[in-house]
C-alpha cells in the first residue's frame, strides 16, 4: 500500500514537473486572449506606463500608477508569454537535439519586439537601459 | 656557331638550376580542418526560434 502511494506521488510529481506542450486548443486560446488584451496594452504603452523589457515580458515603469486591473492584465499577458516561450523552447530542444532555454527564446522575442516597437514606447535595451523607441514599427511582410 | 655553344651550355645549366630550385621550393602545407559545424547549428537554432516566434506572434504583431 505504501509503495502504491509513493508511486502515485512520484507519477503526480512528474506530471506537474515536466512542462507539457501546448495543445492547438491551448495555443488558440492564448492567442485569442492576447489579441483581446492588445488594445489595452497598447494604450498603457502609449501612456508610458509600461514597457517591453529585455527578457521578452511586459514591465511597469517606475513612476507608473497602475490600477489593479492593469496589473492583472500584465500578469496574465506575461504568464501566457511564458507558456508560449516554454513551448517553443521545448519544441526547438527536441528538434535541435540540444537544450534551448526558455530564456533564450524569450530574449529572441525581446529583440523582435524592440525592432517592431512603435515610436515613443518604452523598450529596454540589452544593456538594461530603458529608452523610448524612436523609429516607427517595422511592418512584417507576411 | 662557336659562340652559340657556350650560350646553350649556360642555358642548360640554368635550366638545371631552375628545375632543382623547383624541387626545393616544394613544401607541405598543413591544412587544418575548420570547425564550422557548431556555428551552423547555432545559426540554425536562432533562425528556427525566430520562425517559431513569428509563427505564433506574427498575426498578433500585425494587429
Amino acid at each position: 500500500m505504501k509503495k502504491m502511494i509513493a508511486l502515485s506521488i512520484a507519477a503526480l510529481t512528474l506530471a506537474f514537473a515536466v512542462p507539457q506542450a501546448l495543445s492547438a486548443a491551448d495555443s488558440a486560446a492564448i492567442k485569442k486572449n492576447m489579441a483581446e488584451r492588445k488594445p489595452k496594452i497598447e494604450a498603457l504603452k502609449k501612456a508610458g506606463s509600461i514597457g517591453e523589457n529585455k527578457s521578452g515580458y511586459l514591465e511597469a515603469m517606475k513612476d507608473a500608477k497602475l490600477e489593479d486591473a492593469d496589473k492583472k492584465l500584465i500578469e496574465d499577458e506575461n504568464k501566457d508569454r511564458k507558456d508560449v516561450y516554454t513551448d517553443i523552447a521545448k519544441e526547438q530542444s527536441s528538434a535541435a537535439g540540444k537544450t534551448v532555454t526558455v530564456e533564450k527564446v524569450a530574449e529572441t522575442r525581446a529583440k523582435q519586439i524592440r525592432s517592431r516597437a512603435k515610436e515613443g514606447e518604452y523598450i529596454q535595451g540589452e544593456d538594461g537601459k530603458w529608452v523610448k523607441a524612436t523609429k516607427p514599427a517595422e511592418k512584417k511582410d507576411k | 656557331m662557336k659562340s652559340f655553344l657556350p650560350l646553350l651550355a649556360a642555358a642548360a645549366v640554368l635550366l638545371g638550376f631552375g628545375a632543382s630550385a623547383c624541387i626545393h621550393t616544394e613544401s607541405e602545407v598543413d591544412v587544418k580542418p575548420i570547425e564550422i559545424k557548431p556555428v551552423h547549428i547555432t545559426l540554425d537554432i536562432n533562425i528556427r526560434i525566430e520562425k517559431a516566434l513569428d509563427d505564433f506572434f506574427g498575426d498578433l504583431d500585425a494587429l
